[in-house]
Formats: C-alpha cells, sequence, structure tokens
C-alpha cells in the first residue's frame, strides 16, 4: 500500500451538510419548461403556432382585400403578388380569407377550450371533492352523456337551430366536457387519498387551503395537457361540419368551409385546397406534438 | 459447501441517461457457492436490485449497460456478461430463477396462475400442455398451497398477496435452477406473511440446496436464513463477511448505521433505535473518496479525497473503510451494534 | 359479468331515449307544418284530417309517448321532402353499402394500426418507430375530408390507378376504405404504441423473460393481451368515429349509402328524413359501444369475474 500522511487520518470536520442536494433545486414549472424546450418537435410546434396565431390577427387587418368584397372581374386567379393565396370563384381574396379562417378556427378552439375548462373542472372537482352519493349520482350521468355521439348531436341542434357559429360552440360545449371532468375527477381523487394531503388535514388546514396548495397544482398539469388536444378536436369539430355543410355559412369563411369548396374546385384550382389545407394541418400537428411534449414534461414521474 | 456456482466480478452497470451518466453498480465483486445464501444488504437506490437484475439480464439495454471490464461467470462456464440475448434465453428460468418484489405487479394478470408457472417447463424441459400443468399443480403443492388443481385454473387477482408470492417461487423453481436470485421477496407483504415466505424459502433452499441471493433492506430476514453477506452503498461493496462477521463484528461505520436502525429483542431498552442522517450520493455524480463520507460520522481528510480498497479483517471478511487502515485512529463499535460489544 | 352486462344495458336505453325525446322536442321547435311543402298546399280542412290521422291534434304528452312507440317499433316516419319515401325504406337500401364501407374500413385500421403500434414499440427509438408515428401524425393531422378528395383527384382522375368514385366492383372499394381508414390507423397506432410501451415496463414482463421465454415468446403470449386492453375500450368511440366519417367518404366518393342520404338530407333540410336517420344512427352508435363495453369484459378476467371496472 502507498504511504499516505498521516495527518489526513484526523477526525475531519464536519463541512458539508449531507442532507444538501448536490443538484439545483428547480420549481416544477422551472423543469417542465427546461424538459419542454429540450423536446425538438414539440418547440417546433410551438413555434409554428405562435407564428400561425400572428398572422390569422394580423394578415387580414393589414390585407388590401377583405373576406367578403366580390371582385367579379378577378375570380380563379392563381397565386400572384396581388394575391399571395389566388382568389375563389367570387374574386375573393384567398389570402385574407384564409387568416380569417384560421382566425375563426381557433377562435372556436379556444372557446371550447374554455368552456370545457370551466364546466369540466368544476364538474369533476365537484365530484371528486364531495364523493359519496354525489359523485356516484354525478358519475352515472357523465356515462350517460359520454355515450351519446357528439356529432350527430350537434349535427341535429344545427339543423334545427340554423347554423353559425353560436350553434357549433352550444353543440361542442354540450357534451365535450366530459372527458375533462372525467380527467380531473380522477385526478382529484388520486391525490386526495395520497399522503401529504391527509397530513395537511390532520394538521387542521382548512379546505380552501387544501384546494389551493394540494389538489389544484396536482391537477394543473393534466388539465393543460388536456386543452391542448381540445383546441384541435374542436377546430376539426367545426371543420367536419362545415365539410357536410352544416358549419360555418359563407361568406364568412372558416377553414373547413374553405377546404370544403376548395375540395370541389380542386381539378383545376388546386391551390384553392391547398393553402387552407396546409394551414389546417399545421394547426393540428402543432397542438398534438406540443400537447405530447407537455405531457412528457409535466409528468412528475419523468422528473430526473 | 460446494464450488463457486457464480462469480461476479467487478461488475459496473451504468444507465445513459439524457441528463448523463448514472453509475449505478461501480465495481461490485463477490462469488456465492453451491447451497449457500447469500444476502445483498443496502438502502433503496444503493444497486443491490440493479446488481441482481443485471445477472439475469433483465435489465433493458439501453438504456442500462455492462461495463467493459466486467465479468459475471455462472456455473464456471457461463460467462454472463457476453453472451447473446438467445443464450441467455436457455439460462433464464432453467439455470437462474428469479422472485420479484411485488407479487401484485410480477403476474401477468391476464394469464392463468397454472399457464405462468408451466410456460416455463414447456419452454425447458419440451413437456406437453398437460404434463407441464400437472408438474405446475405439484410445484404449488411443493410451496404449501392447498387445492392446487383448482389453483392452477385461477388468475392471480383471485390470490391474495402471500398466496402469489408463492405463486412466484413455483415458477422460478419451476425447472430446478441451480440459481435462485429472490428480490426483496417479502418487502411487500404483511408481516405475518413474511415470515411465512421466509420459511418457506428456508424450508426449500435445504430441500434442493439450491444457492439463493437474497436481495433486501430487512437485517430481520438476513438473520434468518443468509450465510454470507455484503453490504451495498452508492453501488459498491463497503463489507463483506459471514452473518456471524457481519452482525458480531461489523467494521464499517455504515454497517453499524444499518445495525443500530434494527430493534433487536435483546438489546438495552434504554437504547435508541437511531436513523443514518442525511441520503445516498448521486449516482450522476459519485462523489471522489468514499461515498459514505458525507454522511459519516468518523469522516477524515483521506475519506473525502481518496476512496478506500477493502481491508481484510478475516479470510472471508473485509470492510472498505479507512478506519481499518493502521494509522487511522482507533474507533469503537457505538453501542448496542455488535453482540460482542455487550461483553 | 351478468350486473356488468345489465348495468351496461340500461346505460344503452337510457342514451338511445335521451336521443329520441331530444329529437322529438327538435322537432316541435320547427315553425310551419310538419309535412313539409308539398302538404303546405293542401286546403286546410285535409290538413286538418292529415293532422289527425297522424294524432297531432293530440296533447303533446300524447303526441310524444306515440312518437316513442312508432320508433321502439321501427317506424321512423317519412321524408319531409318526399312523402311517399319512408325513412326506413331509405335505411334498407342504402345502409347495406355504408355497412360494408365501415366495416372494410375498420378491418384496414385496426390490422395497420396495430402493426404500426407494435412495431414502433418494439423498435423504440430506432428509426421504424420514428417512421410509424410520423404516419401517425399525418393521420391526426390531415382529415379524412382532406385525404379523400386528394386520393380521388390524384389516384383516381389523374393518375387513374383506381377509379375516383362510385360504388361498383371490388377496385370502387379501395380508396374510400383506406381514405377513411387512415385518421383511425394513426389513433390505434399511437394508442397501441403507448400501450406496449407501458406493458413493457411492468413486472410481469420481467418474470415472463426471467422464466427464459424468446422476445417473441414475451410479445405475443404476454404483451400483446395485456397491451391489446386499452385499446379495446377505444374501440367503441373508434366505430363511431368511423361510422360518421362514411358522412364525408360517402360524399366525396359519390357512394350511394346512408352517410350520402344524411347529408343530401341535411342539404335539402328534409327534418324528418334527419332526425329518423339520427336517431337510427345513434341507435347503432350505442349498440356498438355497448358491444365493445362487453367485449372488454371478456378480455379482462378482472371484470368478467367481478363484474366492476
Amino acid at each position: 500500500m502507498e504511504s499516505i500522511s498521516k495527518d489526513k487520518f484526523q477526525l475531519a470536520e464536519k463541512t458539508t451538510n449531507a442532507e444538501t442536494i448536490v443538484r439545483p433545486s428547480l420549481t416544477y414549472w422551472q423543469d417542465a419548461w427546461r424538459r419542454l424546450r429540450t423536446n425538438k418537435m414539440a418547440m417546433t410546434g410551438l413555434v409554428i403556432l405562435i407564428l400561425l396565431s400572428v398572422l390569422a390577427i394580423f394578415a387580414p387587418m393589414f390585407s388590401k382585400f377583405d373576406y367578403e368584397t366580390q371582385y367579379l372581374k378577378d375570380i380563379d386567379l392563381k397565386p400572384s403578388w396581388a394575391h399571395f393565396f389566388g382568389t375563389d370563384d367570387f374574386g375573393r381574396d384567398l389570402w385574407t380569407r384564409v387568416w380569417w379562417g384560421t382566425r375563426i378556427s381557433l377562435f372556436i378552439g379556444l372557446v371550447a377550450a374554455l368552456i370545457d375548462l370551466i364546466v369540466g373542472v368544476l364538474y369533476g372537482g365537484i365530484s371528486a371533492y364531495f364523493g359519496g352519493k354525489v359523485d356516484s349520482v354525478m358519475q352515472r350521468i357523465i356515462e350517460i352523456i359520454y355515450s351519446i355521439p357528439l356529432l350527430l348531436l350537434a349535427i341535429i341542434l344545427i339543423v334545427f337551430l340554423g347554423p353559425g357559429m353560436k350553434s357549433i360552440i352550444i353543440a361542442y360545449a354540450l357534451t365535450g366536457w366530459v372527458g375533462m371532468a372525467r380527467l380531473v375527477r380522477g385526478q382529484l381523487l388520486l391525490v386526495k387519498e395520497q399522503e401529504f394531503v391527509l397530513a395537511a388535514r390532520t394538521l387542521g388546514a382548512k379546505p380552501a387551503r387544501i384546494i389551493l396548495q394540494h389538489l389544484i397544482p396536482n391537477v394543473i398539469g393534466l388539465v393543460i395537457v388536456q386543452i391542448t388536444f381540445i383546441v384541435p378536436s374542436a377546430i376539426f369539430f367545426e371543420s367536419f361540419l362545415s365539410f357536410i355543410g352544416v358549419g360555418i355559412r359563407p361568406p364568412m369563411a372558416s377553414l373547413g368551409n374553405l377546404i370544403n369548396d376548395g375540395a370541389q374546385y380542386m381539378r383545376y384550382q388546386p391551390h384553392r385546397i391547398i393553402f387552407p389545407t396546409i394551414v389546417f394541418s399545421l394547426i393540428l400537428l402543432s397542438f398534438n406534438v406540443l400537447g405530447d411534449g407537455l405531457r412528457d414534461a409535466l409528468d412528475p414521474k419523468m422528473r430526473k | 459447501m460446494g464450488k463457486p456456482i457464480l462469480e461476479v466480478n467487478n461488475l459496473r452497470v451504468s444507465f445513459k441517461m439524457y441528463a448523463g451518466e448514472v453509475q449505478a453498480v461501480r465495481g461490485v465483486s463477490f462469488t456465492i457457492n453451491k447451497g449457500e445464501v447469500l444476502a445483498i444488504v443496502g438502502e433503496s437506490g444503493c444497486g443491490k436490485s440493479v446488481t441482481a437484475q443485471t445477472i439475469m439480464r433483465l435489465i433493458p439495454s439501453p438504456p442500462s449497460y455492462i461495463k467493459e471490464g466486467s465479468s459475471i461467470l455462472f456455473d464456471g462456464k457461463h460467462e454472463i456478461s457476453k453472451m447473446s440475448e438467445r443464450q441467455m434465453e436457455q439460462v433464464r428460468g432453467a439455470e437462474m430463477g428469479m422472485i420479484f418484489q411485488d407479487p401484485m405487479t410480477s403476474l401477468n394478470p391476464t394469464m392463468t396462475v397454472g399457464a405462468q408457472i408451466s410456460e416455463g417447463i414447456r419452454k425447458h424441459q419440451k413437456l406437453s400442455k398437460d404434463a407441464a400443468l400437472k408438474r405446475a399443480a405439484e410445484l404449488l403443492t411443493l410451496v404449501g398451497m392447498s387445492n392446487a388443481d383448482e389453483r392452477i385454473h385461477q388468475y392471480p387477482h383471485e390470490l391474495s398477496g402471500g398466496m402469489r408470492q408463492r405463486v412466484m417461487i413455483a415458477l422460478s423453481l419451476a425447472c430446478n435452477p441451480k440459481l435462485l436470485i429472490a428480490d426483496e421477496p417479502t418487502t411487500a407483504l404483511d408481516v405475518t406473511i413474511q415470515a411465512q415466505i421466509i420459511d418457506l424459502l428456508r424450508d426449500i433452499q435445504q430441500k434442493t440446496d439450491t444457492s439463493i441471493i437474497l436481495i433486501t433492506h430487512d437485517l430481520g430476514v438476513v438473520a434468518e436464513m443468509a450465510h454470507k453477506i455484503i453490504v451495498m452503498y452508492a453501488g459498491k461493496v463497503v463489507e463483506r463477511g459471514t452473518l456471524n462477521d457481519i452482525f458480531y463484528n461489523p467494521r464499517h461505520p455504515y454497517t453499524w448505521g444499518l445495525l443500530r436502525s434494527v430493534p433487536r429483542l435483546d438489546s438495552d431498552r434504554n437504547n435508541d433505535l437511531d436513523s443514518i442522517p442525511g441520503t445516498p450520493p448521486d449516482l450522476y455524480a459519485p462523489p471522489v473518496g468514499c461515498a459514505f463520507a458525507a454522511r459519516c460520522p468518523y469522516a477524515m481528510q483521506i475519506c473525502k479525497e481518496v476512496d478506500p480498497e477493502h481491508f481484510e479483517v478475516s479470510a472471508d471478511h473485509s470492510s472498505a473503510c479507512w478506519l481499518l487502515h493502521p494509522d487511522a485512529p482507533k474507533v469503537d463499535m457505538p453501542v448496542g451494534v455488535g453482540r460482542g460489544s455487550h461483553g | 359479468m351478468l350486473k356488468y352486462v345489465l348495468r351496461r344495458f340500461v346505460y344503452m336505453l337510457i342514451t338511445l331515449w335521451v336521443i329520441i325525446t331530444a329529437t322529438f322536442f327538435l322537432m316541435k321547435l320547427l315553425p310551419g307544418n310538419p309535412f313539409g311543402e308539398v302538404a303546405a298546399k293542401l286546403p286546410p280542412e285535409n290538413l286538418k284530417l292529415l293532422k289527425a290521422q297522424y294524432g297531432l291534434d293530440k296533447p303533446e304528452w300524447q303526441q310524444y309517448l306515440q312518437y316513442l312507440g312508432n320508433v321502439l317499433q321501427g317506424d321512423l316516419g317519412v321524408s319531409y321532402q318526399f312523402p311517399t319515401r319512408s325513412v326506413v325504406s331509405v335505411i334498407k337500401q342504402s345502409f347495406p353499402a355504408s355497412l360494408e364501407l365501415g366495416i372494410e374500413s375498420l378491418i384496414i385500421a385496426i390490422i395497420i394500426g396495430l402493426a404500426l403500434g407494435i412495431i414502433a414499440a418494439l423498435k423504440h427509438g430506432k428509426w421504424q418507430d420514428n417512421t410509424a408515428m410520423f404516419i401517425a401524425l399525418v393521420g391526426i393531422a390531415v382529415p379524412s375530408f382532406v385525404i379523400a378528395p386528394l386520393f380521388s383527384l390524384y389516384i383516381g382522375n389523374k393518375w387513374g390507378i383506381l377509379p375516383p368514385g362510385l360504388w361498383e366492383g371490388p377496385e370502387h372499394r379501395i380508396l374510400p376504405a383506406v381514405a377513411l381508414a387512415f385518421g383511425t390507423i394513426a389513433i390505434l397506432a399511437r394508442m397501441m404504441r403507448a400501450s406496449m410501451l407501458e406493458v413493457a415496463s411492468l413486472d410481469y414482463i420481467k418474470t415472463a423473460k426471467s422464466k427464459g421465454l424468446s422476445t417473441s415468446k414475451v410479445v405475443t403470449g404476454h404483451m400483446f393481451r395485456n397491451a391489446i386492453l386499452p385499446v379495446v375500450t377505444i374501440l367503441g368511440p373508434i366505430a363511431v368515429g368511423v361510422i360518421t366519417g362514411t358522412l364525408v367518404i360517402e360524399k366525396v366518393f359519390v357512394i350511394p349509402g346512408l352517410g350520402y342520404q344524411f347529408v343530401s338530407s341535411i342539404t335539402t333540410l328534409d327534418y324528418t328524413m334527419i332526425t329518423g336517420l339520427t336517431i337510427f344512427y345513434a341507435a347503432i352508435l350505442i349498440v356498438v359501444m355497448f358491444l365493445t363495453d362487453i367485449a372488454y369484459g371478456f378480455i379482462d378476467p378482472r371484470i368478467r369475474m367481478s363484474g366492476r371496472r
């Protein structure tokens, strides 16, 4: 054995505290954001969504044309410097219409998400918080609503209420919140049973404090992820309805009715279907990859 | 005791994570002979489970990999670390069996118990379906289950936790393996059931002369059946010895800490049960020097600079601690550790 | 198990009743007369007779009960636009094509979707995984109403490989069925992949491996059956998606199915046809959901035994 200086064998003063954690401590959100940032797909999705939203807000404002005025001498123009996306069979500028449509579609998606958020979180929260009889009755109601086919209900509602944005949003709101309510309830029940909530309750914390401090932070991640999936599904919902003729009515533009129109003319004017389709697909794609990324980033089990 | 059945030499296992390399096992060596029970003891996260599962190559690679220079020699002829997946299939189940910690999750919920036990038998012993099922029923009887002929048609969720662990033991014994690895076999069970399972394991071990590697953090279980013990900390073996060496003459401060945290009937009632303060180090960046130094009440300057080699206490007993260096100050074993110190 | 089936059955009945009731009251919301434009030209006394014949002079609750009775007996009324055509005759005539399209598409989707999901999970992180997941992402981002016209235009018209529309020989089946399957493939592939990865990390897979089973045995014997369980639970909603998808596909490929009828009745505002077909569709969807729930119960012994979920 090599010789070691004897003074190394003095009992050392305790210099480091064993409890100190070597890694810098990050809050839940910092940690999630750090992880999301390393996810290239999700970040690309986020950037595209921001870009599309900016275009949807500002492009119609700075366009020389509006979405409804018809210029009958300029019908069926191919894309050019005057009309970036060309014109339709009424001479309406497609650049303006596509971004108007994006606006409408995003608006429908966001409103649907907001309604889902409020109704779903309240319903799920009440169901989980009270538990027992209340919970089981509320769950039976959910199971019935869940088995009603949303699209069919929407179609007959819109047929009878008249087409338009209001009908679409009402139709979506009637059944769309069920998924969110189930999710929130499930997660809350899980958290409610965990030791730290029990501990807080034993220590005499008020219900409001338990909800704010313990329950909400544990549900919020899931809710955010769910929202990134609700928005595209509402957008898809509108487009589907527009495609079968019960969505947003022209002259108002939506991505759905633009694609529907485009499909009828695509043999001779492919530009009419290509542009709205690209925007539509980018929105759906971006929300989905962002949602996947968020789910991975917010999952506490992944915390390393 | 017979010839060595498993010789592990300088085993190092790492996990490649996106945040860096986790060195879960950092140079572990031990030998287990035929008919021996070796206990691997340590806190959770010390690398004992990784060591056990690596012996059967059950940890997916990537992210895990066995580092260069490691050797796992089984039965004097199979070099486990170099074997192909196909060769491993011939070893797993036939020559080595494994019992997992949680019987609630380690059985397939959609398959009958009989089918799960007979699967391995059919593969290794080339028996027909009926013959394998018959053998499965015999095994269930062997592990102390009544009505074995009916039990084989039941699903795991119809059985209690203790029953499932018996099934798991039957399953691991199905092809009379030479080595049984039991990874925390009692941790997930009720205390009364724990005792039954340990009795069963000891009983089977004596009947069949199987070698057993027993992974646990429960020193009570160890005292019940182990012949040899290795104590692991932060991916390394810090002390090794026979049951008597470790219980009566422990030399590593970490072992002292472990022993002090176990209640004992013969100990003075006035003695407090102690826990070891602090937490194990982060294996993303193992500390220079002795990994236990930060929690060790006897830490010296040298401990923080150089990682100690093993110092031999006797032929079977060694400890990786600078306190055993001739130049180190004499430190007495804390009160309540090592029955010898009671005088 | 019996309790489980019974409970599902009661839910099914309640859901159907909700739909039928909803359609009845929506019909009542409509202004004008219930016999459509043809009847509007009739003299008032004839109209009165007609109303009496259909019981429309009775109080609303009696009408509701009668409506409920009619629907239960399979009488969904007559077309608002063409009073000579009953809704049931339209269903009889056009449903077979839709059913065939739906089933073919579902089979394609299940085979390809599950295969992609399994490959992706087994080759986790490798190029096969990335390719499969890319296909799945495209399937999610590009909806059937975009895929279908593109298929019809390029494969049908421009390249002339397969017929761009209509519903005659077997060659007419391929494009619509594949176009309809696209989105479902994506959902199934993603779900199956996630489920396989989840199962792969479970302890009993390690147990299976520790018995010395080969990788293929572990995958087919242990992973597949457990991984498919959660996928079976979404087969109901997936079938619903395929059935509603036929609306779009039949419109694009001009297939004389029920979806085509439904969409045209929407365009012509044929109210009785819309409500009648809605009830029919709802009934099918609900029965499909019921059946998949039962199927789930049979695959999972934990439910089969206890009747709980």
